[in-house]
């Protein structure tokens, strides 16, 4: 098992949906169409849960078959298939599911089989672990460094070009007091919202 | 395109695993662990899957990848009416966060690890080999499953603009504390010094070139009020009799 890779844990699970209707409602087809509606970018639900690198949901409507001689394969379910990174353990990254939005991971995962609702913090985190399977081989670009460490990297990096820009021309004594200065408000910068960099 | 977050881009692709082959897969991979241990790389470093590793670090394009094993009772079952699954092969679901276009990265893995590509899906019914790439690449598009929803921290900014920044901080640290003390005078010679040895880590990030807004959501959040025109409903019909043109 190897879902650690430095800092960062890479969650998967595949969660049964709900096969046909109940009241009217076909639940692949409106799961597909909540997903779609999902705010995205700096406006994504997931960049109110601390430590999101990436998460992603996509719909296994079946698997595809391999040409023969290869069997035909099938499911009897479609599934949803939840892949994320993130900072720290899993145990608090549901909670910060949970706790942050209740009401995104509700109109989601409520379409699949078994799912026990945001209202069962503890029954969330059961489901996550009866529904994940674990990484076989989990590989990182830039091991070690949280979201909030990349935030802040690049922001540094942005406003460094424009103060190299900026104090080119000053003389030596100047310089080192501008980038004293420099130094001083990255530090005290409040760190850029995740989905905006 | 919800493949897309900014320059990021998710993949995902299930394969079969050939039957009674799990075990050499998942051997596969306990290789491909040892070997990108630092001892090993540098003790082994001619070996080709051991420079695979290091070829993959260098390629710079990946934010996050990984291989799972969905074995054939890992397809859960909860009850409740739901039809229990059992495929008739065990399957490697392959999910990537890359950045670039997707026959640019496949056809990245084929020409770089192509070693490393063939030990890892040798075990997968149907594949035909990373070399030549015409047929991996129609491979890989037949089993990738396209993203419903995909969220990115950081989609302006492509992963070598990540380590870029992050060693730039790191530098930039340093450089403060080795010029802590210095003479005024003397700073600026530092500075440019400092500024060469950063050179390659002052990229600038913005939105992607290809069109993808990372805060547009794919459908609007009400849907569209239905366009009752005489003009709309005639091409309606149309459309229902002929289909689009």
């Amino acid at each position: 098992m190897s879902n650690v890779f430095g800092e960062a844990y890479g969650l998967t699970t595949i969660s049964p949906i709900i096969d046909g209707r109940t009241d009217g409602v076909h639940h692949a087809q409106e799961l597909r169409a909540t997903l779609a509606r999902l705010p995205r970018g700096r406006h994504s639900p997931f960049a109110s849960v601390s430590g999101t690198h990436t998460a992603r949901w996509f719909v296994v409507d079946d698997l595809i078959s391999e040409a023969y001689p290869a069997k035909e394969d099938h499911l009897n379910s479609k599934y949803l298939v939840f892949i994320a990174d993130f900072d720290g353990a899993l145990e608090q990254y549901v909670s910060s599911l949970v706790a942050s939005i209740p009401e995104v991971i509700d109109s989601v995962w409520g379409h699949c089989v078994g799912y026990p609702g945001s209202s069962r913090p503890l029954a969330v985190l059961d489901y996550v672990r009866d529904c994940q399977v674990n990484t076989t081989l989990y590989f990182g670009g830039y091991p070690g460094a949280s979201v909030e460490n990349v935030l802040r990297a690049l922001l540094v990096q942005r406003e460094a070009i424009q103060f190299v820009e900026q104090t080119r021309q000053l003389p030596s004594g100047e310089l080192q007091a501008a980038f004293r200065r420099f130094r001083d408000r990255m530090e005290k910068a409040p760190t850029p919202a995740p989905g905006s960099m | 395109m919800p493949n897309l977050a900014g320059k990021s881009y998710a993949f995902n692709a299930f394969t079969p695993i050939g039957r009674g082959r799990v075990f050499l897969c998942r051997l596969a991979f306990v290789l491909i662990r040892l070997a990108s241990f630092k001892i090993v790389q540098k003790l082994l470093y001619k070996v080709s899957l051991v420079a695979d590793q290091q070829r993959l670090v260098d390629l710079s394009f990946i934010h996050f990848a990984r291989w799972t094993i969905v074995r054939r009772r890992d397809w859960p079952n909860f009850g409740d009416g739901q039809p229990g699954d059992s495929p008739v092969y065990a399957y490697m679901l392959f999910a990537s966060n890359f950045n670039g276009q997707w026959e640019q990265y496949i056809d990245a893995f084929s020409a770089v690890v192509p070693g490393g590509m063939d030990l890892i899906w040798n075990t997968n019914v149907g594949y035909p080999g990373a070399k030549p790439i015409t047929r991996f690449l129609a491979y890989i598009r037949q089993n990738q499953f396209d993203t419903d929803y995909y969220y990115s921290a950081y989609p302006h900014s492509a992963t070598s603009d990540i380590r870029g920044a992050l060693d730039l901080v790191a530098q930039m640290s340093a450089f403060a504390e080795r010029t802590e003390s210095i003479a005024p005078t003397k700073f600026k010679d530092e500075f440019e010094r400092f500024l060469i040895s950063v050179s390659h880590d002052l990229s600038t990030t913005g939105r992607a070139p290809w069109a993808d807004d990372p805060d547009e959501p794919i459908m609007p959040r009400t849907p569209i009020p239905r366009d009752e025109s005489p003009a709309a409903v005639e091409q309606d019909e149309q459309l229902a009799v002929w289909g689009p043109a």
